[in-house]
């Protein structure tokens, strides 16, 4: 185990090192300059090669992006263009919102579709079922942005039951969460019936039958967890889809997160800001499947990882 | 082994087993079979694949699910109609006064669940033992099915476990509640031969001891002359020969059954004489089809087979379900 553990690190630095490749190359392709972005239309081109030596820019791309790795090791994701505080600091600040925001997002969805999917899974081939599907296909095709207005317009605008827009602690979190989940939810859902359909086929459901289980016993006990496996698997690669929806949850919700500054950093030509989120954002992805593939062998005792 | 005057424990009567098809009909996989258990008797049912002994047996239990098909017919077991129960009552019967072991023991254990979880959970459900008496009480069953370091093996998964073991397992978690019944459903077919050999003589032990009548569902003649007291051949959905295992082995009387005995190696046999296979495949259950359904198939057919389906004859303590002996009396 300590050895794969240390595979599994290893493996996880030339991935970053690739996303920050990738991302450091594309926002170099990308039309715009942060320098002219900075100085406005009627900057000298003095003043505009002044701030190109001074933000690095004028040194060839291999030796910027040397630069700015030999800081990411360091732990310094370089410093925002816009409000020349250091990224590190920025993504600390912003972090806890979009951290809650997935984290309640991930469980709702989890919660109701996994419920909603053993559901339709015993109730099979009848209008219960065929709801759940049409309810999950729902969530997982209407785009959040409209999800979220009819949200908001319905809880929160009509009943006032929740805050319309911005970061107000947790109640102000939930309209967002329930955004974000519902296309998890509809995903994980349709994972989970059709494993619980597979399971309960095999041998030891049967046998599990002949020792006098209860239908509960069969699906809690002998049915989830065998069925779960794939589940766990969709629920990290969730995490992703998650991280993209906050992008479009928080402006519309207008919560301070990662999601919404990085929508200002591209806007701004905020180079520094918008690597530093990326490759934050992928740091976390991998970890969450790393837990993932960890959670695997408490869920399959025939999984081992050497 | 002979079997002495003991009393009924499973009686079936006119027991017809009907799946749906996919166009709204059924089909009859089983048709009015009758089959009696007595107390602690081994009854073994033979036929080849498809024949319905498999859902004969799943359906004692009645294991087949609601969406699948239907049964009809008397299922009595200890005086109760197993057909007219609740599903709660058929739960306390099921793992506890009859129980079953499955063909596949590398595939009837929960992966995921330990060794000794498996065994107590039948135990748990049936008695009001403590966990440590469960405990305890699954050690035992496993040491009583020849399990070496059982209480190593109690939490251990079963992929860590060969075969032969995990058939152990099945074993000894039907055993655990001392069944009257134990259906047996080709318990040595996925196992090797010495292994084979080593299960059965551990039933027949389990047999003695616990009292247990047995029903064994096969279609290899060497463990029904190993196991059983009497036997019933099954074709087609019904059954064509009855007899106490030495009558039917000595002197079969349905050409199925003649055919079946004449396709298995004989090893004491020193000549090179070839094996006789029964020509031919078992009908589809869907073909709805006058004669006998084994008509095509029998090397001493007439005009008769093809007309009508014959019922069983009495030859002596012999059923069987053939007109070449019409003159007998008609049993049904």
């Amino acid at each position: 185990m300590p050895s794969y553990l240390l595979k599994r690190l290893l493996t996880m630095g030339i991935t970053l090192i690739g996303v920050s490749l990738l991302v450091f190359m594309m926002l170099h392709l990308i039309p715009g300059d942060p320098v002219r972005y900075i100085l406005g239309d009627f900057a000298t081109p003095e003043s505009i090669a002044e701030l190109e030596s001074r933000l690095g820019l004028d040194k060839p791309l291999p030796m910027q992006y040397l630069h700015y790795m030999a800081g990411v090791i360091q732990g310094d994701l370089g410093t925002s263009y816009v409000t020349g505080y250091a990224v590190m600091e920025e993504i600390a600040n912003r972090f806890p919102i979009t951290a809650q925001l997935a984290v309640y997002s991930i469980l709702f969805g989890s919660v109701f579709g996994i419920l909603i999917g053993i559901i339709a899974a015993m109730k099979q081939n009848t209008i219960l079922d065929q709801l759940v599907m049409v309810i999950s296909l729902i969530g997982i095709s209407a785009p959040s942005f409209w999800i979220a207005l009819f949200l908001i317009l319905l809880f929160a605008y009509h009943l006032g039951f929740f805050p319309i827009s911005g970061y107000k602690g947790f109640y102000s979190l939930i309209l967002p969460s329930i955004t974000l989940g519902l296309g998890t939810a509809g995903n994980i859902a349709r994972m989970t019936r059709s494993s619980m359909l597979e399971v309960i086929k095999q041998d030891y459901i049967r046998t599990a039958q002949a020792k006098g289980a209860n239908l509960y016993r069969l699906i809690f006990q002998h049915s989830l967890q065998n069925a779960m496996i794939p589940v766990t698997t969709l629920i990290g690669l969730q995490f992703g889809a998650l991280m993209a929806g906050a992008v479009v949850t928080e402006t519309v919700f207008a919560l301070p997160g990662m999601g919404s500054l990085i929508v200002s950093a591209i806007a701004t030509r905020d180079i520094p800001t918008v690597q530093g989120l990326i490759l934050f954002m992928a740091f976390l992805f991998i970890v969450v499947n790393l837990l993932v593939d960890l959670i695997y062998t408490k869920l399959d005792p025939r999984i081992r990882y050497e | 082994m002979a079997v002495t005057e003991e009393k009924e424990l499973l009686r079936v009567e006119q027991l017809c087993i009907n799946f749906k098809t996919e166009d709204g009909g059924h089909i009859q996989a089983v048709k009015q079979l009758n089959l009696t258990i007595k107390e602690g008797e081994t009854l073994a049912l033979v036929g080849e694949s498809g024949c319905g002994k498999s859902v004969t047996s799943l359906s004692l239990m009645r294991l087949i699910p609601k969406n699948a098909g239907f049964t009809e017919g008397k299922i009595i077991f200890e005086g109760k109609d197993l057909n007219r129960v609740s599903e709660r009552e058929m739960r306390s019967i099921r793992g506890n006064s009859m129980s079953m072991i499955f063909q596949e023991p590398m595939t009837s254990l929960n992966p995921v669940h330990k060794i000794g979880k498996q065994i107590g959970e039948v135990i748990y459900l049936h008695s009001s033992l403590s966990k440590a008496q469960i405990r305890e009480k699954s050690i035992e069953m496993l040491k009583k099915v020849g399990i070496p370091r059982a209480e190593k093996i109690m939490d251990e998964y079963p992929h860590q476990l060969s075969g032969g073991m995990r058939q152990r397992v099945m074993i000894a978690m039907a055993m655990a509640c001392t069944p009257k019944l134990l259906i047996a459903d080709e318990p040595t077919t996925a196992l090797d031969v010495t292994i084979q050999a080593q299960i059965l003589e551990l039933m027949n032990e389990l047999k003695k001891d616990f009292q247990t009548a047995i029903l064994l569902i096969t279609h290899d003649l060497g463990v029904v002359a190993e196991m059983a007291d009497r036997v019933m051949v099954m074709y087609y959905g019904q059954i064509v020969e009855q007899a106490d295992v030495r009558t039917l082995l000595k002197s079969p009387k349905h050409p199925y059954t003649i055919g079946l005995l004449n396709s298995v190696p004989d090893m004491d046999d020193e000549s090179d004489k070839p094996l006789v296979p029964i020509m031919g495949n078992v009908p589809n259950l869907g073909v709805i089809q006058a004669g006998c359904p084994f008509y095509a198939r029998c090397p001493q057919a007439f005009q008769k087979c093809h007309l009508e389906n014959p019922p069983l004859f009495k030859l002596g303590e012999q059923l069987v379900r053939c007109w070449l002996y019409e003159s007998q009396e008609v049993i049904a």
